[in-house]
């Protein structure tokens, strides 16, 4: 055995033990971070299944002419002043006939959501014959009595319910005069201070619409700026200084860029507040480092080969970039841009700044009206002293998450498909 | 660029006897042997195609390419030879401007093709690149179908109007670079889908279809195997007949199978040029005999 031999077996050992080491160590890191995400995934689905169903309540609703004060339901206006709320009322005294005095009265109306007389106007105006009729309905549930409900039972004992509350909402669970429905209002209505009348499409719609103005404004900018700096620009000091700037912005704390859009967008060309339109551009300014220097490394990324190719064939520099830069370059940019994007969907900080955060419960209909969008709602929420609010943000974060994962997932999929080999 | 990191490049190893003998005797030769004040042998022809004198090429400060003089004749296959580093592809990218792709490059001296100034500023590049192609190193077929590939000199240029005309320019290139047969079934299937060979063939279609006067081909069969090398260069001969051709190559075999007249580079300078049998079989300066006797290279 040489010299050489005996000395490597010697140090042979050592390394595989460095070489186990290291791997233990990997696949802790990669144990954590599986943990971690499991233990967010597990606290928010949780915490927020329950949110994506509701309670009801059954009653048998009377649609009197006299205690709604509507005598014609094809009046707008007669039908929007109706007293549904009496009716309400007038059928939950007759299925609790014993309940008596002031105070318990007003006890027992509140089993019901406030939103359930919207159900009803709704009801009536679509079928003006109701009136006077007498239909057995399923009315929204107060989110007290949905809390209660849906809670185990050592948790109803710590229920805002009283205790004759609690007595009513048991006899009706007893009696099957209440059931648990898809909450369809969480999809279908905006912010509401009522927990059960309270939906995200407000803030899905706001989202939506800050991101359509964000990726219009930031794409064709960003792919147009990397272009430019990758295939036309000088390298001189000058494009240096704005290369290094580039990535400077890059890494600015986003609230930066709300207090520009507060200060520029808002207080010097007077947009309006808490608009998509705003919160779209201020966006923009944030995503753009991000959608050009990945625009960038995709632009160098193209073989150099190709360029000259063209080149030699007697492209011009235009039609080398559009004919076969641009095209080999794509699908990266795209990529760039949906994480980008996705980035700007998840942003809160900048978003407060211009207002974005007020309590707005139409839903928007364009760009320019008021909005919040989904991470502010969940901000929004998260800070509301109602415990049914708790549920809600969770739900408003699966929903986020779902977005995310989902732009996420495209980016990867647009990249493996347009991806090409040369 | 090129020549810059060689010449700079230190000698590897102390160990390694062999090599730095090698070394110290290049460079032996290298300081023993003078250059010539001019180029020897034939540097001329009578009526050449292209007229290229006391071309300087330099890469920011350092220049690459000293004062050289030669013709390359009309259907002629001219090939530049010469170690590595000595200036033979910068200067073949002269002659297309490809250099002006890179920034730092500046090139002096008188450059014409058939009487037109190559670096006249009035000359669009675009149109002067359409009469001399070039074929690279590396095959380097766009990723598009190989239809496409010969289609688009075509297109840009606007050669042809009609679908019937850039159907049979390209069937027309693929012939003559010998592809046609192969890939008449597939045309537009991938061209980053065919053999190396093929590619390179695809590459040499691709250059021809826009009818071009010269073609420079920088080391064309240096990623080929000896069977796609020997079609290629059976090829150039067939070219030879209706273009003028510039072909650069490590292969001293190769330079004198191919060509009708060879070059040889030494650092920078062209050292000697002649009929291609002359320089191979009677060099008449010392360091051309040396590099084609295999003592360095």
């Amino acid at each position: 055995m040489s010299e050489t031999t005996e000395k490597v077996r010697k140090t042979l050992a050592r390394r595989y033990r460095a070489e186990k080491r290291f791997k233990a160590f990997g696949i802790g890191s990669i144990g954590i971070g599986l943990m971690a995400l499991v233990l967010l995934f597990t606290d928010i689905i949780g915490k927020g299944h329950s949110a994506f169903f509701e309670y009801e309540v059954q009653l048998p609703i009377t649609f009197d002419a006299e205690v709604l004060d509507v005598s014609d339901p094809r009046d707008e206006d007669e039908l929007n002043y109706g007293n549904y709320q009496g009716v309400i009322r007038d059928a939950l005294a007759e299925r609790f006939p014993t309940v008596e005095g002031r105070q318990d009265t007003r006890a027992l109306n509140q089993l019901v959501s406030t939103g359930a007389g919207y159900a009803l106007r709704d009801m009536l105006r679509e079928d003006p014959s109701l009136l006077g009729e007498t239909r057995t309905l399923w009315l929204l549930a107060d989110d007290d009595v949905d809390l209660f409900l849906k809670a185990s039972e050592k948790q109803r004992e710590d229920s805002r319910l009283n205790t004759k509350q609690q007595q009513w909402v048991a006899e009706l669970e007893a009696s099957g005069e209440t059931r648990m429905v898809f909450n369809q209002s969480l999809f279908s209505y905006g912010d509401s201070r009522e927990p059960e009348q309270a939906g995200i499409l407000g803030a899905i719609l706001g989202s939506l619409f800050t991101m359509i103005v964000t990726l219009v404004l930031s794409f064709p900018v960003g792919v147009a700026a990397a272009i430019y700096l990758e295939e036309f620009a000088p390298k001189n000091k000058f494009t240096d200084f704005i290369e290094v700037n580039i990535n400077n912005l890059a890494a600015v704390p986003s609230i930066i860029f709300g207090l520009l859009g507060l200060a520029v967008i808002i207080g010097l060309f007077g947009l309006p507040r808490s608009v998509p339109l705003v919160g779209g551009i201020v966006l923009t300014l944030m995503t753009l480092p991000t959608i050009i220097i990945s625009s960038r490394a995709a632009i160098k990324a193209v073989p150099p080969s190709i360029r000259q190719a063209a080149m030699g064939l007697g492209a011009s520099k235009m039609q080398v970039v559009l004919h076969h830069v641009l095209p080999l370059a794509l699908p990266g940019m795209l990529t760039g841009a949906i994480i980008g994007m996705a980035q700007a969907l998840g942003e809160t900080a900048p978003l407060l700044m211009i207002g974005m955060v007020a309590f707005i419960v139409d839903l928007p209909a364009g760009p320019l009206d008021a909005a919040t969008v989904l991470p502010v709602q969940i901000y929004l929420w998260a800070d509301s002293p109602e415990q049914s609010f708790e549920a809600l943000a969770s739900a408003a974060i699966m929903v986020l998450l779902a977005f995310l994962i989902t732009m996420n997932t495209l980016a990867v999929v647009l990249r493996k498909r347009l991806e090409r080999r040369w | 660029m090129e020549t810059a990191q060689q010449l700079d490049k230190p000698s590897l190893g102390n160990n390694d006897a062999a090599k730095d003998k090698a070394i110290n005797e290049r460079d032996a030769m290298t300081q023993d042997t003078p250059y010539p004040d001019q180029t020897v042998g034939q540097p001329f022809v009578d009526n050449p195609k292209m007229r290229l004198r006391d071309v300087e090429v330099f890469y920011a400060d350092n220049q690459a390419i000293h004062g050289v003089s030669l013709d390359i004749g009309k259907n002629e296959v001219v090939s530049l030879i010469g170690p590595s580093g000595c200036g033979k592809s910068t200067f073949l990218r002269c002659l297309n401007r490809m250099n002006d792709t890179i920034d730092i490059c500046r090139v002096k001296g008188d450059l014409h093709l058939e009487g037109q100034d190559l670096y006249d500023p009035k000359l669009d590049v675009v149109e002067l690149r359409a009469r001399v192609g070039m074929v690279f190193q590396k095959p380097n077929p766009f990723p598009k179908s190989i239809y496409d590939n010969v289609a688009y000199g075509p297109r840009i240029h606007g050669l042809a109007n009609k679908k019937y005309d850039l159907d049979e320019i390209v069937e027309n290139s693929l012939r003559k670079a010998g592809l046609w047969d192969e890939v008449k079934d597939r045309l537009h299937a991938s061209g980053t889908g065919l053999s190396g060979g093929q590619q390179q063939r695809l590459c040499i279609a691709r250059t021809i279809a826009v009818s071009p006067e010269v073609v420079l081909m920088d080391e064309p069969c240096s990623a080929l195997d000896p069977i796609a090398t020997a079609k290629i260069e059976e090829l150039i001969s067939e070219l030879s007949e209706s273009y003028t051709i510039a072909i650069v190559t490590h292969s001293m075999q190769q330079a004198a199978r191919v060509s009708h007249r060879t070059a040889y580079f030494h650092l920078g300078r062209l050292v000697e040029m002649n009929d291609t049998e002359t320089v191979f079989t009677k060099p008449e300066h010392d360091l051309t005999e040396a590099y084609i006797t295999g003592r360095f290279g």
